[in-house]
């Protein structure tokens, strides 16, 4: 068991400061990447027409009426979410809340879908 | 018959014979399932490694770029973007080794170069991403994911090379 401990003892000095060296770089890009910057305003789309553009800071529910029926998106506290669906999956209501800049909810079979964006809208591809 | 003007030293069939053990082992790799697309444990690497320490550098890019692309013409991919992400993963990790590879021995040995080329590789690729493939930044999100697996199998990669360098390996 101890025999098979022993590759500890080929790690060098310089194998040491390598691993740690990448290690803070893990650290660090996780610091710069993973913290996105929080969203301005939801944008809500039906198929390719914008219904319209709301700040996320004023708490509200919006009521929907997309291909097969009404779904129901609220703003609370700083984060969206679609809160009611007609669609059978339910995957847009289980993604939950959403509040980071660029971050989307999609509802395929309703033709919904509701995107996070900063102070201008960058843009994506999608198309139904 | 005319005859053969290039002559075949002994190096060009030791180069061939390392390539192929490295195509075999990048085209292994392709098949390893992998929970993120990309996330691979790079064991061609391991022959790549085995060849700068054992023989030199410059058979060691011989060896590297043949790989890529032996390994993308049977796969399929050459010219297309995976070839050239693979290219750019290469080239990286070649130069980091080519300013790496003459510290002392006694302070460094092969695993610490594994995980500095595997670390460049992953970034080299990314820099490939980030420019051409998916111009946006949503996609530095990723970088910390494959730089931590480039971390993990660089150990275990040079782990590897080391345990095959202390053998003696015939032919």
């Amino acid at each position: 068991m101890i025999r098979k401990l022993l590759f500890i003892r080929k790690f060098k000095t310089g194998d040491w400061l390598i691993i740690t060296l990448t290690s803070f770089l893990i650290v660090l890009s996780m610091f710069m990447w993973w913290d996105l910057p929080d969203g301005k305003y939801i944008e809500i789309e039906k198929g390719q027409s914008t219904l319209g553009t709301y700040s996320i800071n004023q708490d509200r529910i919006i009521l929907v009426d997309g291909q097969i029926g009404q779904s129901q998106i609220e703003i609370k506290n700083g984060k969206a979410r679609i809160k009611k669906s007609p669609c059978r999956k339910q995957y847009c209501v289980h993604q939950g809340w959403v509040n980071k800049k660029n971050q989307m909810v999609v509802c395929l079979p309703n033709y919904v879908s509701l995107f996070i964006i900063g102070d201008k809208k960058n843009y994506d591809s999608i198309n139904y | 018959m005319t005859q053969s003007i290039i002559k075949i030293s002994k190096s060009d069939h030791m180069i061939a014979k390392l390539s192929a053990i490295a195509v075999a082992l990048a085209i292994i790799d392709f098949f390893i399932p992998s929970p993120i697309p990309g996330v691979k444990p790079g064991i061609a690497n391991i022959i790549i490694l085995f060849t700068i320490y054992k023989y030199d550098f410059i058979t060691g890019v011989w060896v590297s770029l043949l790989r890529v692309l032996v390994a993308s013409m049977i796969l399929g991919t050459f010219l297309g973007p995976t070839f050239f992400l693979s290219l750019m993963g290469a080239v990286m990790s070649l130069l980091s080794m080519y300013f790496l590879k003459d510290i002392n021995k006694a302070f460094m040995s092969v695993i610490g170069l594994s995980v500095v080329s595997s670390s460049a590789h992953v970034l080299g690729q990314f820099l490939v991403v980030r420019l051409w493939i998916i111009p946006h930044d949503g996609i530095l999100y990723l970088l910390p994911l494959f730089l931590l697996s480039s971390l993990i199998f660089g150990v275990v990669n040079g782990l590897i090379v080391e345990n095959l360098l202390a053998r003696k390996l015939n032919g």
